[in-house]
C-alpha cells in the first residue's frame, strides 16, 4: 500500500492506517532527530510531537508531494523548535545550580550520544548540522532538502560545503586516533 | 582530490550515522495510544460493563434467560455439528451469531517418513503447536482429522518441533510477514456471517 | 451425562450480557505475547471491529506470529498490514462479502494484486462466491506469475463462467508446469487455453519479475 493510500485511509478515520506510516518512518526519523539533537530523550520528544502534528495535519497533505518529504519537514521543524527551547532554557540555567546538576546527570546516564561522528557534529552550528545530516545522513537531494527546510538550493549547498569542510579534518583526526589502536 | 575525500566522508558518515539505533518500541506504542485517544469522537469511550458488576437480581434473571436460550441453542447446534466439536471449542462470540456454523471434518496429510513428530497448526486451532499432533501411518505419511468451519483457512505443518513446512499439495498463501510460508485450504459449505 | 455437561458449558458460554465479555474471551489468543504487544494488538483489533472489519483474523495473525517466534514489532506490523488489507478487500469486494471472501481478498492484495482487480472480479460475479478465484489468484502471483497476467487470466476465466473446480485444476497444473521449468506466465497462459478461455497477452520478456 502506498503512502498516499495510507494517508487517505487515515483521513477516512482509520487511525491504524497511520500506524502503518509510523511503522515505515519512525525509525528513520528517530535517527535524524537523535543525530540532530544529540540526545535520545530530546529526540523522542521531538518525534512524538512531530508525528502528532503530522497526524493532525494530514488533511492538508497533498498527494503531489512525497509523503516522506512532507513528514521530514515537520520533523525538521520540530527539532528546530525543541533545540531553540532547550537553548533558551539552558541560557537561563547557568545560574541555577539544581538545573545544572540535572543537566549533568542527564548526560551521565547515557542518554547522550557519544560516538566520534556525534562529537564532531556537536561542533557545527545547527543550520550547518541540519543541512549536513539531511544530505549525508538521510541522503536526500537538494530539491527535497529545499522543500523541507524552506532554504534555497544554493544556500543549502553552501551550508553542506561549509559543514563538510569543518567536519572532514575533525573526523580525520578521530580516525587517526582510532587507527593508532 | 576533493571528490575522493567526499566519497570517503560519505562512506564514513553512512557507516556511523545509523549507529544511534532504532526507536524504542515503547515510543511507538505510546504514540499510537495518544493518537487513538485523539481520534475518538466522544470525550470518554464507553467502558465495557463486566458481568459481576450487575446487580444480583438482574444477574439472576439474565442467567435464567441465558440458560434457557443456551439449552435450546445447544441442542440445535449439537445436532448440526455431530460429535466432533466439544463445547469448549465453540467460539464464545457465537452468542452474537444468529446463524449456525456447519463444520466439516478435514483430513490433513503430510508425507514425512524421516520425521519423529509432526503437528498441523493454523487459524482453525489458533496456531497452537500442541493442539493437533499428527499420527504416523504406513509409508511415512502423517495424518490428522480436524473439524474446520467453511471458508478460507491458512495453515502449515511443524516437523520435529521446529521445522515449518508448507503443504506441497495446497495453494500457497502470500508472504505472511513472519518469513514462513503458509498453505491455504478452502472448506466448502455455507460460511457464517 | 456428557451431553448435559456440554449444554451447561454452552449455556455458561452464552451468559454474556455485553459484547465486551465475548471479546475478552477471544483475548486469550494473545496469551503468548508480552503484555505491551498484546495490548497494542488488542487496540488494533478494536479499531478493526469498529470499522466492521473481521477482527478475529487479526488476533489470529498475532497468535500465528507468536507461534513462529516472530519479534513483537514484526507481529504488530503484520497485524496492521492485515488490517489494512482486510479493510481494502472489504471495500473492493463489497460489504455483503463473506468473511472467507474478504480474507481471500486480503491475501490476494498482500500478494500484489490490485484492489481494482478485486472490484472487477466482483462485477463479473455479483452473486457467486469469489473465494476460490481469489485463492487461486493469490497462489499464482505468489508463484511469480506476473500480476497482470494472473489478474487478466482470472478475470477472463470468471467472465467465461469457469467453475471453482476448473480454477483449482488450473492452479494445480500451472504449479506442476512451473516445477518442470516452464515460465510461470507461459504456464498460466497455456493452461488457461486448456480451459477454453482466450489467453491474456504474453508479457514482455523484460518484465518486472
Amino acid at each position: 500500500m502506498t503512502d498516499a493510500e495510507l494517508v487517505a485511509r487515515t483521513c477516512a478515520g482509520e487511525v491504524e492506517a497511520f500506524g502503518r506510516l509510523v511503522d515505515r518512518y519512525y525509525d528513520d526519523c528517530t535517527r535524524f532527530a537523535r543525530r540532530m539533537l544529540g540526545n535520545r530523550d530530546d529526540a523522542e520528544d521531538a518525534l512524538q510531537e512531530a508525528f502528532v502534528h503530522a497526524y493532525r495535519g494530514l488533511p492538508r497533505y497533498q498527494e503531489r508531494d512525497a509523503f516522506r518529504g512532507w513528514l521530514y519537514r515537520i520533523v525538521v521543524n520540530e527539532c528546530r523548535r525543541l533545540a531553540a527551547r532547550r537553548w533558551r532554557s539552558e541560557r537561563h540555567m547557568v545560574r541555577d545550580q539544581d538545573v545544572l546538576e540535572r543537566v549533568a546527570s542527564r548526560e551521565e546516564n547515557g542518554r547522550e550520544l557519544h560516538d566520534e561522528l556525534q562529537s564532531s557534529l556537536e561542533r557545527l552550528e545547527p543550520m550547518l548540522r541540519e543541512a549536513f545530516l539531511l544530505k549525508y545522513g538521510e541522503e536526500l537531494d537538494y530539491e527535497e532538502m529545499a522543500r523541507m527546510t524552506g532554504a534555497s538550493v544554493s544556500a543549502l549547498k553552501m551550508r553542506v560545503k561549509r559543514a563538510r569542510d569543518r567536519l572532514r579534518p575533525m573526523l580525520e583526526r578521530e580516525g587517526e586516533a582510532d587507527g593508532a589502536r | 582530490m576533493e571528490h575522493d575525500d567526499d566519497r570517503e566522508l560519505s562512506r564514513r558518515v553512512a557507516d556511523a550515522y545509523p549507529r544511534v539505533g532504532p526507536a524504542d518500541a515503547s515510543a511507538k506504542l505510546r504514540l499510537m495510544e495518544r493518537l487513538r485517544r485523539e481520534s475518538q469522537p466522544r470525550a470518554e469511550s464507553p467502558q465495557p460493563i463486566p458481568f459481576l458488576v450487575w446487580r444480583p437480581a438482574t444477574a439472576a434473571l439474565a442467567t435464567a434467560a441465558s440458560l434457557l436460550v443456551g439449552t435450546v441453542l445447544g441442542w440445535y447446534l449439537h445436532d448440526r455439528m455431530g460429535r466432533q466439536a466439544p463445547a469448549s471449542e465453540l467460539s464464545p462470540s457465537i452468542a452474537e451469531v444468529p446463524t449456525t456454523r456447519e463444520v466439516r471434518l478435514v483430513q490433513f496429510v503430510l508425507s514425512a517418513p524421516k520425521a519423529s513428530q509432526v503437528t498441523v497448526v493454523g487459524d482453525f486451532n489458533q496456531w497452537d503447536p500442541a493442539a493437533t499432533p499428527m499420527v504416523r501411518r504406513e509409508g511415512g505419511a502423517w495424518t490428522a482429522a480436524i473439524p474446520v468451519a467453511p471458508g478460507r483457512h491458512v495453515y502449515a505443518f511443524i516437523v520435529d518441533g521446529d521445522r515449518w513446512v508448507a503443504d506441497p499439495a495446497a495453494p500457497m498463501a502470500p508472504e505472511d510477514g513472519f518469513g514462513i510460508r503458509n498453505s491455504v485450504i478452502v472448506v466448502g459449505g455455507t460460511e457464517s456471517t | 451425562m456428557r451431553r448435559a455437561i456440554a449444554f451447561l458449558l454452552l449455556a455458561a458460554a452464552l451468559i454474556r450480557p455485553s459484547l465486551a465479555r465475548a471479546q475478552n474471551a477471544d483475548r486469550h489468543l494473545l496469551d503468548r505475547l508480552d503484555p505491551a504487544t498484546a495490548e497494542e494488538v488488542w487496540k488494533i483489533a478494536e479499531s478493526a471491529r469498529a470499522q466492521g472489519v473481521p477482527y478475529e483474523s487479526l488476533l489470529l495473525t498475532a497468535a500465528e506470529g507468536a507461534s513462529k517466534h516472530a519479534p513483537p514489532e514484526r507481529i504488530i506490523v503484520a497485524v496492521r498490514e492485515r488490517y489494512t488489507a482486510l479493510s481494502v478487500a472489504k471495500e473492493a469486494l463489497g460489504a455483503e462479502s463473506t468473511p472467507g471472501e474478504i480474507s481471500a481478498g486480503a491475501g490476494a492484495l498482500m500478494s500484489g494484486v490490485s484492489a481494482d482487480t478485486l472490484a472487477r472480479l466482483r462485477q463479473m460475479r455479483p452473486k457467486g462466491s469469489l473465494l476460490v478465484s481469489l485463492v487461486v489468484l493469490a497462489d499464482l502471483v505468489t508463484r511469480r506469475v506476473p500480476v497482470e497476467t494472473a489478474s487478466t487470466a482470472l478475470l477472463r476465466a470468471s467472465r467465461m463462467g469457469a467453475k471453482d473446480e476448473d480454477l483449482l485444476r488450473l492452479r494445480s497444473r500451472v504449479e506442476s508446469d512451473i516445477k518442470k521449468g516452464v515460465s510461470p506466465a507461459a504456464a498460466t497462459i497455456s493452461r488457461l487455453q486448456g480451459l477454453g478461455v482466450n489467453p491474456p497477452p504474453t508479457p514482455p520478456r523484460s518484465g518486472p519479475r
